[in-house]
């Protein structure tokens, strides 16, 4: 079918979609007149059930801690996707690398010196958000994002990078994979402590507030912020092939 | 709904317009960035901060970065190709 | 306003689809379809906005001020990074086509060979 064709069966079949779509908005309750109960409840219960005062991430981590587990390993079995189909095809010359090349990135000096600057910040600012996922905004996936954001910048500010043919980066997998098993753990803690998969109370309780509160919810945002960080890190290594890199290869 | 919400709303149409009908991979890496940052402005305003933290992590900063190396690698291997 | 709010939404994944349709670049349509994913995010947090509410966040307020769903919220921001990683898988993808097609132009990648 050519462009043209293809762009008129488009505007003919978007023009069905939206007076589809504009009857089945016009079902909605209007802007701004949430009635569900739901969520009024949770936002209840947050503080004397668990003394959680972040409710999002007690939806999350506790009344939906199935659902997040889930999500969780979409990103791990992406991660592994992404390895797995950036191997050579089949019939592709081998890379002519030697294994254990160091190769750094040929950036400007601004570049660099704003990296420099910017890397300790980062990582401190992701690690906060991870360990207080329970009290403020932040969590797992949040401080994961920014933590992985954190080694991108330390690569292109000129960070020396081992990269390993066909393999991802080690500290970078055992991170990814711990942060994985470490959710499942912490849920089965909960099934053989407390009775429920994924049960966050037997972590004790705490003043709502404090750091250490909110049962298992910190302890299960350590883990996914280390699932997340590591499948955006294995990602990003697994994109960084050897020919991208600048040429300029030294011997270690 | 404060006037902040409709000229946020407004801008998050118009960087998604703008992402979907340029041409060029890389010029719409760029604009990825703008739209995501516009849209953590706009989940900010609908009083929602934990979406708003995910979106500038991944609409700011993983997503243009993906791109870029996705781009980065196809041209290296037209580059190869042409060599050989 | 909620037209406008719901029109936003329904906007984005129009626009989106026609970006996919309209693009002569594979990588064009993998952003694209960030662009319809996007549009379902703002409709999600939409649907659960309370007028005057504030954010689900009870630290400092007082017990039975209305705050806005805390549960859209919690499945937004997981759907956040998945979206970040399925377009990692999608960009790989998009390589390897590359690498077997010779060109990015999803009208090239026709043909199914052994």
């Amino acid at each position: 079918m050519t462009r043209s064709a293809r762009m008129v069966v488009f505007a003919v079949s978007a023009a069905g979609l939206a007076t589809l779509m504009a009857v089945a908005f016009a079902g909605l309750p209007s802007f701004g007149d949430y009635s569900g109960r739901y969520g009024r409840i949770i936002a209840q219960i947050a503080i004397p059930d668990r003394a959680a005062t972040n409710a999002v991430t007690f939806t999350a981590f506790d009344v939906r801690g199935v659902d997040t587990m889930v999500e969780e390993f979409i990103v791990f079995a992406a991660a592994i996707a992404a390895v797995a189909l950036l191997r050579h095809l089949r019939g592709e010359p081998e890379r002519e690398a030697r294994p254990g090349d160091v190769l750094r990135p040929l950036t400007s000096p601004a570049v660099r010196v704003m990296g420099a600057a910017l890397v300790g910040p980062t990582v401190v600012i992701a690690l906060n958000l991870v360990a207080h996922g329970a009290i403020t905004p932040g969590g797992g996936f949040q401080g994961g994002v920014v933590l992985a954001a954190g080694a991108v910048i330390l690569v292109a500010a000129g960070g020396r990078v081992r990269l390993p043919p066909d393999e991802p980066p080690l500290l970078a997998e055992i991170v990814h994979g711990a942060g994985a098993a470490g959710f499942v753990l912490l849920g089965l803690a909960g099934l053989v402590f407390a009775g429920a998969f994924l049960d966050t109370t037997w972590a004790g309780h705490g003043t709502p507030g404090m750091l250490l509160s909110a049962g298992s919810i910190p302890l299960l945002n350590v883990a996914t912020g280390l699932e997340v960080s590591g499948a955006l890190i294995v990602i990003a290594a697994e994109f960084l092939e050897q020919e991208m890199l600048a040429m300029e290869p030294e011997s270690s | 709904m404060t006037a902040v919400q409709a000229v946020l709303l407004v801008l998050v149409a118009a960087a998604g317009s703008l992402v979907a009908l340029t041409r060029d991979p890389l010029r719409q890496a760029m604009l990825t960035g703008v739209f995501g940052i516009s849209l953590a402005l706009l989940f900010l305003a609908f009083q929602a901060p934990d979406v708003a933290l995910s979106q500038i992590g991944v609409g700011g900063v993983a997503l243009p970065v993906m791109i870029l190396l996705a781009l980065a690698e196809v041209r290296a291997h037209e580059r190869k190709r042409d060599d050989e | 306003m909620t037209v406008l709010t719901y029109g936003v939404a329904g906007w984005l994944f129009l626009v989106g689809l026609a970006g996919i349709v309209r693009s002569n670049n594979v990588i064009g349509v993998v952003i694209c379809l960030g662009v319809v994913q996007s549009s379902t995010y703002v409709l999600l947090l939409a649907i659960g906005y309370r007028t005057g509410a504030k954010a689900p966040i009870l630290a400092d307020i007082p017990t039975g001020t209305p705050v806005v769903d805390p549960v859209v919220q919690a499945l937004t921001l997981t759907d956040v990074v998945v979206e970040a990683t399925v377009t990692a898988v999608l960009l790989a993808l998009a390589v390897q086509a590359h690498k077997r097609f010779g060109s990015l132009d999803p009208d090239a990648m026709t043909r199914m060979r052994g």
